[in-house]
């Protein structure tokens, strides 16, 4: 099977700048696989990359075999860091939206996630706290089939609460065949839902271990390792 | 897919054009209406002038807010943090720049039509329309050719500026978000620098093609005969530099085409 | 209420540790059916697969066995429950015997005080 995402050599340069530098990882499926870095590390430049949303500079990226474009992104289920709700759009508007262009997305499952956070389909997006859209951002995300899920930052920003409701939607949710990528800085909150991790720092993968080998081989939880390696 | 997205571009600004253009047309009767009983011999000069401004204010903003809007549109869902949803649709650059220019035409069309409307609604009042034949015989005076002909090469030139233009915004706003900061401001910057070259380079083009024969230029193409006029022959003139004006503008649009579809497949720089 | 897991070990088999106390304790009984791997996932907020891994351990010591289509059961062999039952006690012990010779107590000592904790205990 080819791997979900595979990267060679991959380099993405902004002016003099190496965001990422001859990068290689290759990712298989049926894992939740934590991304972690520093800021600036070039985490969300790699997931712009997946997505479509640049263009290496040099190497390659492939998606299921594929480089980015109309077929990767049918697989691609993505959440960006930033929300893009807003105005004057009602809830379900978005989920018509979303049904119109995924056809792996699940107007079903999308209502009984809404359904259950008491969340009004009804409700004008401008009308929403910003803890709620993140919500409704991610209930559209999870409720697609798809064979890549990139959360980028998840759960920063929000309550404790909140927090577990995600992650408990996250797990609900994947499917086996399925890979979830991760990024955060709160690795702590999401360690025991990872299969693995991969720490990148100046643009390049300084580690892509299983988080029960690290805890085995280290006898240290990824967050203390996670300080150690990134020790300023 | 295209169509999906054309729908939904559409509804995006329906909310904003239906009332907009409701209220143009409005102007429209409206003066139709004050024409029509008189109202000028009844109420004060300066009033009258006032209701005349209003409409004319009207017929001066609707279309900016038009494209005011649509910019915004193509800004906002391409290139803000909407962009990290639209451009992660299973759809092709190419079906997204087509589905913003055919929803941009429409609405402009849509606009250029409550325009024309609230022209014609006023001046084809019975009084007016009694007098036709004379004013009609008057115009094509003024004009050096049949007013007929004016109006379709204005209307055709109206229908090719409208996706031109459409095309020509933009292009600005795709270079204009290349930026990092200030993209807006970057847009509008763009726009202004690239209209100075091309009119500057259009009146060159103009000048050399013997366009304007007492600036000395030079007479390439030959002047046709329809002119209605013996004297100064100034209608072929406008008919041939019109021509020449779709020609550079269909080359404009093209040309904008093409660019906004390379930023919009290589160069996007979503924050 | 997500289960309460150490930094420094690996999840798995705090999962299994887990799993085998609820057995102990009378959580669940013999021939009893597990959750799903979905749900027990859930219930501890750890990733799936960790947790299949737990199980498919437990299920390698005879623990836990599965049934093709109808999911996981508790051992029926009661003699291994009983056994496992012993062996977590006696993990307790030492580790307690452990503690109290390092604070400097005699076995003998050990004894007497543990009986006297007991005895006020059933008052």
């Amino acid at each position: 099977m080819k791997p979900i995402i595979e990267c060679r050599s991959l380099s993405k340069k902004y002016g003099e700048f190496y965001a990422l530098n001859n990068l290689t990882l290759s990712l298989g499926r049926g894992e939740i696989v934590g991304l972690l870095g520093p800021n600036g590390s070039g985490k969300s430049t790699l997931i712009k990359l997946v997505n479509g949303l640049l263009t290496p500079t040099l190497g390659d990226i492939l998606i299921d075999g594929m480089r980015p474009g109309v077929e990767s992104k049918k697989i691609v289920s993505y959440l960006p860091e930033r929300t893009y709700l807003s105005g004057h759009r009602k809830v379900k508007d978005l989920i018509e939206y979303f049904d119109d262009f995924y056809d792996n997305f699940s107007k079903e499952r999308a209502y009984d996630m809404l359904s259950h956070l008491e969340i009004n389909p009804g409700a004008r997006l401008k009308t929403l706290s910003k803890g709620t859209c993140e919500k409704v951002q991610l209930i559209l995300v999870m409720s697609r089939e798809a064979d890549l899920y990139i959360l980028d930052e998840p759960i920063g920003g929000v309550d404790p609460a909140a927090r577990d409701y995600i992650l408990n939607t996250i797990l609900t949710n994947y499917n086996e065949n399925a890979t979830i990528l991760i990024s955060t800085h709160l690795i702590h909150d999401i360690e025991n839902v990872l299969d693995r991790v991969i720490f990148i720092r100046n643009g390049q993968v300084v580690m892509n271990t299983s988080v029960d080998d690290i805890r085995m081989e280290q006898g240290k939880s990824v967050d203390t390792l996670f300080r150690e390696v990134f020790r300023c | 897919m295209l169509g999906k997205l054309i729908k939904h571009d559409l509804k995006a600004l329906y909310r904003l054009m239906i009332p907009l253009h409701l209220l143009v047309l409005l102007a429209g009767l409206g003066v139709r209406f004050i024409l029509n009983i008189r109202l000028y011999d009844k109420i004060p000069n300066a009033m009258f002038g006032l209701l005349i401004a209003g409409y004319i204010l009207i017929m001066t903003i609707v279309p900016f807010v038009t494209v005011f809007a649509l910019c915004w549109r193509f800004y906002k869902n391409l290139f803000t943090d909407e962009g990290y949803l639209t451009l992660t649709l299973p759809v092709t650059p190419n079906q997204h720049l087509l589905s913003k220019l055919i929803s941009g035409i429409i609405w402009m069309l849509f606009d250029y039509a409550a325009l024309i409307l609230c022209i014609v609604l006023p001046v084809t009042i019975p009084d007016i329309l009694a007098q036709s034949d004379q004013i009609l015989a008057e115009m094509d005076e003024v004009l050096e050719m049949s007013s007929v002909t004016f109006f379709t090469l204005m209307f055709v030139i109206g229908l090719v500026s409208c996706v031109v233009n459409t095309l020509f915004y933009y292009v600005c706003i795709a270079i204009g978000q290349l930026f990092s900061k200030h993209r807006v401001i970057a847009a509008v910057i763009m726009y202004f620098a690239i209209s100075t070259v091309l009119s500057t380079l259009n009146s060159a083009a103009l000048l050399i093609a013997g366009f304007f024969p007492s600036a000395g230029g030079f007479p390439f193409f030959a002047i046709g005969s329809e002119n209605l006029n013996t004297g100064y022959a100034a209608a072929p003139i406008i008919i041939k530099s019109c021509w020449f004006g779709i020609i550079c503008m269909v080359i404009q649009g093209i040309a904008s085409y093409a660019g906004t579809l390379y930023i919009m497949k290589k160069k996007i720089n979503l924050e | 209420m997500a289960w309460q897991l150490d930094n420094d070990r690996p999840i798995y088999l705090q999962l299994m540790e887990r799993i085998q106390r609820d057995i102990v304790s009378g959580r669940y009984h013999a021939g009893d059916k597990l959750p799903s791997v979905r749900d027990l996932a859930l219930e501890a907020a750890v990733n799936p697969n960790t947790m299949q891994k737990a199980l498919s351990e437990l299920e390698r010591s005879g623990l836990v066995y599965s049934q093709r289509t109808s999911g996981r059961f508790i051992t029926e062999d009661t003699k291994m429950l009983e056994k496992l039952k012993n062996d977590l006690a006696g993990e307790h012990i030492r580790e307690f015997l452990e503690k109290m010779k390092h604070l400097g107590f005699p076995q003998q000592e050990i004894m007497e005080l543990v009986e006297q904790t007991l005895k006020e205990e059933n008052k």
